[in-house]
This record gives structure tokens, C-alpha cells and sequence, in this order.
């Protein structure tokens, strides 16, 4: 609603005529403002997972096939520069201004988490949400890189954001409804075997770990519950001595979801990769 | 198995305020700026209103 107000205050001079006056500028600055403080809002209150994934597709959709919808290709690779340094260029350029967005929502964050809680936050917890942030960047990475590939595959932005936005609904909103499916269908629990039950709920694991969106969510919740010790099925044999409730240091919690960060840069590698080969054997005249 | 992250509760935050100051500026502007064109005016005013109000 707050966001509707904005974007209507960023218009409204046009629409209703007084553009090229002073309320045109207090108009459109508002609506600015209220905008920003809007989608900050939504970003503070609701899950960032939904956000992330939305900012790195919008800067990724076009960025290739806008060249070629220009005829800009092959102006730009006349220029004397090697092809792939416009794909390496795109990507970083792409993955910056992601990085800048998402600590510019951090940083205000924090900054209001003090003014609320009246509380400098101590080192470990600063460190614990730099860890967050690099793993939230390296989540949008992946967002990035597979809106990029769609970019090379397809020429008509419309087309790229299609796929994009559909990979995105399909592990945001319907992953978790195919992962027990699947799961039952490629190991189900036997009825006389309790360790096979143990089984199915690692390969429900395994196969829901597919998705970025179980990583980030992982690496979110060891980042930013110190308390949390395991990510997945934990035996009493293997909690025995241990205190219940006490924080993990940073190394721990690291440690603990270790896999998932090097899972999340392994996907943007893989991604990127497919998209500079396919880039690399694209016809660009014309 | 894995606790997941719930939605935060919705209460009254900083951003509110920040959000009020600005409609309290859009319903003020049109006397600070001095606002000629009517319609410039009656939209700061209302939108201020509607901002404050939501």
C-alpha cells in the first residue's frame, strides 16, 4: 500500500500536469523515500529469501540479449577487447551492485536494531552478520548467473525473465511439496527397518539441499541462531554431554554449514560456466 | 530436522516514524514550498494524509 503511494507520488507530476514546478520535485522525492522505506520495510518484516532472488533476476534478465535487441553486440566486440571480457565484465558488474544493494539494507538494518534495542552489537554477532551477508550475496550470485544464462540462451528479455522468475516460484513456493514425493518414491521407509526411516529423511534432505533457496535458509539460520548445533536429524546418543541452549562459536557455526556456502558458490561457478561456454559459441554479427 | 525461520511479528518500528515524518513533510509542503498548481497541492495533501494515516 505504503509502496503504491510511493511509485503514485513518482508519477503524479506527469500525470496530473504540474511537472517542471516545486511540487514536482517534494513529489518526487517523497515518493522516494516512502518507496524505499516500503520495500525496507517489506524486506525487514518478511523473509528475505523472497527479495534476493527477485533484485538479482531484474539485474540479470537483460543483460545480454539487450546487446543484441540494440545492436550493440557487435560495436562493442569491434572494440578491440577478447568476447568473454563482456560476459566477465556483465557478471562482477551485475554481483556488485547486488553486493551494495543488500549492505545498504544490512548496514540500515543494524542501524535500526541499535536504535531499537538501544545494544552495540559485540564482535561475534558483527562477524556472525558479515557471514550472513556474504552468504546472502553469494545467494543472489546464483540468481544472477542463472538469469544471465537465460539472457545468453534466449534473445527476447521477456523470454530470459519467463524461465528466471519460473525456477525461482518452482524452489521458492513448490519445492518443499515435490521434495517428501520424490523422497517416498526413491527411499521409502521400510516397515521393519527404524534406520531406513533415518534414510529417507537425509534423502529428503539431500534432494531438498537442491534448491538454493534450503542453503541460504540453512546458512541463515546457523548464522543467526548461534544456538543452533545441527542442521539435520540428531540422535540422543549424540547429544549426550552436550549443554542444551548454549551458542556455537562463529567457527562452529561455520563449520556447520560450511558445505552449503561452498554448495551456493559451486552453483554461481556452474551457472556462470554454462552461460560463458554457450556465450563463446554464440553467433554475434549481426 | 531443520527449524525453520518464521515471519517476524509486525509491530511499530523506526521505519514508521520515518515513514510518518514523511507524510507530515507532504502534507506540510504545499505552506512551507508555497504550491501553485491546485492539483500539485491537493495531491501532496491528500497522499500526506493517506501516508500518515497508513
Amino acid at each position: 500500500m505504503k509502496a503504491a503511494l510511493g511509485l503514485w507520488l513518482i508519477a503524479a507530476p506527469w500525470i496530473l500536469g504540474f511537472a517542471h514546478a516545486s511540487a514536482m520535485h517534494v513529489s518526487i522525492a517523497m515518493g522516494v523515500a516512502i518507496t524505499f522505506f516500503a520495500l525496507l520495510e517489506l524486506w525487514v518484516v518478511h523473509d528475505p529469501d523472497y527479495a534476493t532472488p527477485i533484485v538479482a533476476i531484474a539485474l540479470g534478465f537483460d543483460s545480454v540479449n539487450s546487446e543484441f535487441n540494440r545492436r550493440t553486440m557487435s560495436r562493442i566486440l569491434a572494440q578491440p577487447i577478447y568476447r568473454d571480457a563482456l560476459l566477465i565484465g556483465k557478471f562482477p558488474a551485475g554481483l556488485i551492485t547486488l553486493a551494495v544493494v543488500l549492505s545498504a539494507l544490512w548496514l540500515l538494518v543494524i542501524g535500526l536494531g541499535i536504535l531499537l534495542l538501544g545494544l552495540l552489537p559485540n564482535t561475534d554477532e558483527v562477524l556472525r552478520g558479515f557471514a550472513f551477508q556474504i552468504a546472502a550475496i553469494a545467494y543472489g550470485g546464483v540468481w544472477l548467473a542463472l538469469a544471465m544464462l537465460f539472457s545468453v540462451i534466449f534473445r527476447s528479455a521477456a523470454t530470459a525473465a519467463l524461465p528466471s522468475l519460473a525456477v525461482w516460484l518452482l524452489f521458492a513456493f513448490f519445492w518443499e511439496m515435490l521434495v517428501p514425493i520424490v523422497t517416498m518414491a526413491v527411499a521409502p521407509p521400510g516397515p521393519y527397518d527404524p534406520l531406513s526411516a533415518l534414510r529417507t529423511i537425509d534423502v529428503g534432505m539431500d534432494i531438498s539441499r537442491i534448491s538454493p533457496n534450503t542453503l541460504f535458509s540453512e546458512a541463515t539460520l546457523a548464522f543467526l541462531s548461534p544456538t543452533t548445533r545441527a542442521l539435520g536429524p540428531v540422535l540422543s546418543s549424540q547429544v549426550q554431554g552436550s549443554v542444551r541452549g548454549a551458542p556455537l562459536p562463529l567457527g562452529d557455526s561455520l563449520m556447520l554449514v560450511w558445505p552449503q556456502l561452498t554448495a551456493l558458490l559451486a552453483s554461481v561457478i556452474l551457472l556462470f560456466v554454462i552461460a560463458y561456454v554457450l556465450f563463446q559459441r554464440q553467433e554475434v554479427r549481426a | 530436522m531443520i527449524a525453520r525461520r518464521t515471519s517476524w511479528p509486525r509491530r511499530e518500528t523506526a521505519l514508521d516514524l520515518y515513514t510518518l515524518a514523511c507524510g507530515v513533510f507532504l502534507l506540510s509542503a504545499p505552506w512551507l514550498f508555497g504550491f501553485v498548481r491546485p492539483l500539485g497541492r491537493l495531491d501532496a495533501e491528500l497522499l500526506g494524509a493517506a501516508v500518515m494515516s497508513g
